[in-house]
């Protein structure tokens, strides 16, 4: 395998892996170690300039070298054999899910855009294979569910539990309708050939998925958003022409496999991000000087640091804490609960570590403001922190 | 039309109804208003403030408003231009001086200016954030000279702008205080006590030579005049004095305009002074006057940031609101939804009372630095909530730039940061309060 070769052709650096807790095994630690390889050669390279955002030719070609790593599925024979480092492989048991969560949070220690396409085509790749799909290397999966994230409908769906007119209606908009025409925004980096998605079936209530080749979409411009600025969003809608196709059988339980790894990959991408701003934050405050020493020495400035790694840090023991992909509602509970909790925390802790530069934190060069953008736009993706606790409010009692 | 879970204002048991059955004796201490509460607020400030609200609203909406999403992605294009032009010729920029030398009413200088300037910098930054500092950085720039006390330098320099900025002509001023090595020093007694400040001047016959560097000065890349804040060569912070520069000055470079994450229709500026040789004429305030003019401008300034970020905020809210009327969801407006009520109440309530805070410090004539400080420090930080909470409100359309609220929290993160960062602001409270403070310590408290 690509990676059992790699790993022999680099050093690896316990120290500068966040799960430090010593309980990876050496193969792991290994694959940390190409990754860290791969992003100092291919990612670092171009994302060095904040002020410029990697282009989509650049994005494309960091996609293509982590393809050729094994990072994500080159062919439908590739999405089939674990690579060992292939994300959204392997993910059975805990370690080979913590593993996934690490490289996220790496790559995104790097750039949080790269590691948002790299995590779609992951996803992309993990539901074809479920569903014993071709094309699963070049397929997005489409989770965004709308406005409200189907409020209380979309928890009592899950249950399958009876649903009132409202929550019918509910569902309605929660869902891409398989006859076509309603609007959705997709944040997808270009490449993508396939989407993936789920549907509700209108008279039955049940949830059912649909493969559709790129031509089946109107696609309208890209759209300036607030982060992940390397993949801008556009409005898309089915054509009207594809309905009638027939849709996929899929288990009941990928629903919850998708919106399970999906949160676990926004956090883990927020975390990495975070990380980032720490480390720059704290460069910087060992090396501003105000009052006639280094800012580090000021108490203001140490308690930004200092509840900025607690957030971090917390949000870590939460992602640590996560033992196997959700394939329950109960699970997926979980990870949502995990998801509305931890994204605010890291938006404070990018916010924190900003406010550490001053000024310089507001300007494009130092990357902080992006990361800062970034946190808030994750926070925001599919399912905000008010929707999410609608969710699990409504399943109380 | 009535909202989901409430009774309409038909219904006997709405406070509408209920009220109107009582004395009129009663109902002057208990009524309904059906006005809004941006009328409602706007009623209760003296009716000249109250009337400039209105005119200040109705300005941003049709100058601002067109050019706040086109200014935020190409900030330096012919957009800014036109705005102000505009704010020049409804006398937006010339409101420091009252009627006949500028756009300020007699009626309106009966208040503090600062209580006038907040409330055109709530209102303009409603729209826009970025607009609002360009417009709003020219008074900012001016205070050095109204705060030297002189009629001469009101005469020789603030009036003739005035009248070109009455004519339409924008004639603008900017403040530098910022250098690249320090950004809070300039800002903080204790931190400038150990600061060795960069931007020096040097006697030359008739005048001073000024070199250094400046950086993050908003609006520094098209003022016509620079007040800019120099030590005397030798000296230490003691001797910082404010010079006035013509932005013609050939000792003048323009630097770099900064890519911000927000406000971008303003520039954040570096200025480049070599050789620049200002005259005897363009100190301002007299020689090692500098740092009292510079934190006395702080204290009128950081009301007005305040407001700014409250306008921001209320921005933000305004748009969330009114994507909550327009949106359906379930075969229900948005609105119509309790949660998104409370959500939408809190941020009412959040910018109502960040507004009671910036009106409060402003209606003051001599605004304390504590004053100043703590209106900037809760207003920037209630802004940020304010827009995190609208655009969440807006689900994943709330992340895209023609929603507006995205921007405004963009906008609203410099508040926390310019005019000093919220951190400095608090230990500026704190210094202001040190005698007080001395006492308890004492034990005389």
């Amino acid at each position: 395998m690509r990676t059992q070769k790699a790993r022999h052709e680099h050093t690896y650096d316990v120290a500068s892996c966040s799960f430090q807790d010593g309980s990876w095994r050496e193969e792991n630690l290994a694959v940390f170690d190409t990754l860290r390889t791969f992003i100092r050669k291919e990612v670092h390279p171009i994302v060095a300039d904040p002020a410029h955002l990697c282009t989509s030719n650049q994005l494309q070609h960091v996609l293509q070298g982590s393809r050729q790593l094994g990072l994500l599925p080159d062919t439908d024979a590739d999405a089939d054999e674990e690579s060992g480092i292939g994300l959204w492989q392997g993910i059975d048991n805990r370690e080979g899910l913590q593993r996934s969560i690490e490289v996220l949070c790496q790559l995104a220690q790097a750039n949080t855009g790269i590691a948002y396409a790299m995590h779609l085509f992951a996803l992309g790749s993990f539901l074809c294979q479920r569903l014993s799909l071709s094309q699963a290397h070049s397929t997005l999966p489409v989770l965004q569910l709308g406005i409200g994230m189907g409020r209380d409908a979309l928890p009592a769906l899950l249950a399958d539990k009876d649903l009132t007119q409202t929550q019918h209606l509910l569902l309605r908009d929660c869902f891409i309708p398989e006859q076509g025409g309603a609007e959705f925004l997709l944040q997808a980096p270009s490449e993508w050939k396939y989407l993936l998605l789920p549907h509700l079936e209108p008279t039955s209530s049940e949830l059912r998925w649909g493969h559709y080749e790129r031509g089946a979409f109107v696609l309208q411009n890209e759209l300036e958003c607030h982060g992940l600025q390397e993949i801008k969003p556009r409005r898309v809608s089915l054509s009207k022409g594809e309905q009638g196709r027939q849709p996929l059988s899929a288990p009941s339980s990928l629903i919850f496999e998708a919106m399970g790894l999906n949160a676990l990959g926004l956090i883990a991408i927020a975390k990495g991000s975070c990380n980032a701003a720490l480390e720059k934050a704290a460069t910087y405050a060992g090396e501003r000087q105000q009052g006639g020493s280094p800012i580090s020495q000021h108490a203001a400035v140490q308690h930004l640091l200092g509840q900025a790694r607690l957030n971090s840090t917390a949000v870590d023991a939460m992602l640590r804490g996560v033992g196997a992909k959700p394939q329950t509602l109960s699970q997926l509970n979980s990870i949502l609960s995990l998801r509305a909790a931890a994204h605010p925390l890291l938006c404070q802790a990018a916010t924190d570590a900003l406010q550490v530069l001053g000024g310089y934190g507001y300007m494009r060069d130092y990357g902080m403001e992006k990361i800062l953008r970034d946190n808030e736009h994750l926070k925001n993706l599919n399912g905000t922190p008010s929707e999410l606790r609608l969710f699990l409010g409504s399943q109380e009692v | 039309m009535t909202l989901h879970g409430h009774v309409a204002a038909t219904h006997p048991l709405s406070p509408r109804r209920a009220f109107s059955g009582l004395p009129p004796s009663i109902r002057s201490l208990v009524d309904y208003s059906p006005a809004s509460l941006w009328e409602q607020e706007t009623n209760q400030l003296p009716a000249a403030l109250g009337a400039s609200r209105r005119r200040f609203r109705q300005f941003a909406q049709d100058f601002l408003r067109p050019y706040a999403l086109t200014t935020d992605l190409e900030p330096y294009g012919p957009s800014l231009d036109i705005v102000l032009t505009e704010a020049a010729r409804h006398g937006l920029l010339s409101d420091i001086l009252p009627f006949p030398f500028g756009s300020l009413s007699l009626r309106q200088a009966r208040y503090p200016l600062h209580w006038a300037q907040s409330i055109k910098m709530e209102e303009l930054s409603v729209e826009c954030g970025g607009l609002a500092l360009a417009i709003g950085a020219n008074a900012l720039g001016i205070m050095p000279l109204l705060l030297s006390g002189s009629l001469t330098v009101g005469r020789k320099f603030i009036l003739p702008a005035c009248r070109k900025n009455l004519r339409g002509q924008p004639t603008l001023f900017s403040f530098a205080i910022t250098e690249p090595s320090g950004g809070s020093d300039v800002e903080d007694s204790d931190g400038a006590r150990h600061y060795i400040p960069r931007t020096l001047a040097s006697r030359v016959e008739g005048g001073w030579r000024l070199n250094g560097r400046k950086v993050f000065i908003s609006g520094g890349d098209r003022a016509d005049f620079i007040t800019v804040f120099a030590a005397l060569a030798g000296e230490g912070m003691e001797s910082w004095t404010c010079f006035l520069l013509e932005g013609n000055n050939p000792g003048l470079t323009i630097g770099r305009n900064e890519l911000k994450m927000g406000q971008r229709a303003s520039a954040a500026t570096e200025l480049i002074f070599e050789d620049a040789i200002v005259p005897d004429s363009h100190v301002i305030g007299g020689l090692r006057r500098g740092w009292a003019i510079n934190r006395a401008v702080l204290n009128f300034s950081r009301i007005p940031v305040g407001a700014i970020a409250l306008g921001i905020a209320r921005g933000a809210a305004e748009r969330a609101t009114e994507f909550a009327c327009q949106t359906k969801l379930g075969g229900k407006r948005l609105i119509d939804y309790q949660d998104i009520q409370l959500e939408v109440a809190q941020m009412l309530l959040d910018t109502s009372a960040m507004r009671a805070m910036v009106w409060q410090s402003a209606a003051t004539w001599t605004p304390t630095q504590a004053r100043a400080s703590m209106t900037k420090v809760f207003c920037a930080d209630m802004a940020m909530q304010t827009c995190q909470r609208a655009m969440n409100l807006m689900g994943n359309q709330g992340c895209l730039q023609e929603n507006g609220a995205e921007k405004a929290y963009r906008d609203a993160r410099l508040t926390q940061i310019y005019e000093g960062t919220n951190q400095i602001n608090r230990l500026s409270v704190i210094e202001d309060q040190l005698e007080a403070l001395e006492l308890l310590m004492a034990g005389r408290g």
